[in-house]
């Protein structure tokens, strides 16, 4: 690796930390304060489901951060970002499969869908460190 | 889905759909085999067993699709994984926020089965989406 590309994956680290901070900040709320409105005032059901819907917008400001992170980086870098992302969309798809199956068919406790983005997060964060020992 | 297909694809896609059409077929027998086995009177182990094999055929379907992608060229590829990455987005977000409802605000139960058909719907839109940028 080139010490040019160093510097500029840095840049680009940064450039994502702010876009990701910015848009968590305003995600968080936006869920949490849905949902507790939801659960405390009962709102018609309109409310509620455009409550449900707002997250959203904030969401794909998330997503259109990585998109840019990803986007800036090199060839290389950029496949070892978007092959984890492969890896831990596919293995948590598949685990995700494997319990539900058991959830619905052998009667396996619920197991809430709010798990399943940290658990792409944690599995593409291991899939990362495997990925970039192959390449790097 | 229908679409121009160029020609040097044409042998991965070709294998890709053979796989997958086979893949999928198994999967739909022993889905439906293991929903009609959970309805007898099996002890619970044989239920559990019967609920794990479906994942089976699933990785068939994931080493069609990995065999397809190591096929295609940079351009594809990178299609591809960008599709897969928004795919994971969307799906990742969409979860979480139901989450949310689902715990705090009464919405019903949705199983966790529905995570995969999720992410491949949300893939082949991103797909289509990716394709016409690119175009």
């Amino acid at each position: 690796m080139t010490h040019h590309s160093d510097t500029a994956e840095k840049q680009a680290v940064k450039q994502v930390f702010r876009d990701m901070l910015i848009a968590a900040m305003v995600y968080l709320p936006v869920v949490l304060g849905g949902a507790l409105a939801i659960k405390w005032f009962d709102p018609p059901q309109w409310v509620a489901a455009l409550l449900a819907i707002a997250p959203i917008g904030p969401a794909l400001l998330i997503l259109r951060a990585q998109l840019r992170y990803t986007r800036s980086l090199d060839e290389l870098h950029r496949r070892i970002h978007s092959e984890a992302m492969m890896i831990a969309a596919i293995v948590v798809a598949f685990a995700t499969l494997g319990y539900g199956l058991l959830e619905d068919l052998a009667d396996f406790p619920h197991v809430s869908m709010l798990w399943v983005f940290p658990a792409i997060c944690v599995a593409w964060s291991i899939a990362n460190l495997f990925v970039r020992r192959k390449y790097l | 889905m229908i679409e121009h297909v160029p020609d040097k694809l044409k042998p991965v896609a070709q294998r890709y759909a053979r796989e997958m059409i086979i893949a999928s077929l198994l999967y739909a027998v022993v889905v439906f085999a293991g929903a009609y086995a959970t309805r007898m009177e099996l002890p619970h182990w044989a239920i559990i067993v019967a609920a794990i094999v479906p994942i089976f055929p699933a990785l068939l379907m994931l080493r069609a699709y990995i065999t397809f992608v190591n096929g295609v060229d940079e351009f594809q590829r990178r299609i591809q994984s960008e599709a897969v990455m928004i795919a994971a987005g969307v799906t990742g977000f969409g979860t979480f926020t139901y989450g949310f409802l689902e715990e705090w605000a009464g919405f019903p139960h949705l199983p966790l089965i529905w995570v995969l058909p999720i992410l491949i719907g949300s893939w082949g839109i991103a797909l289509c989406i990716v394709r016409l940028k690119y175009k």
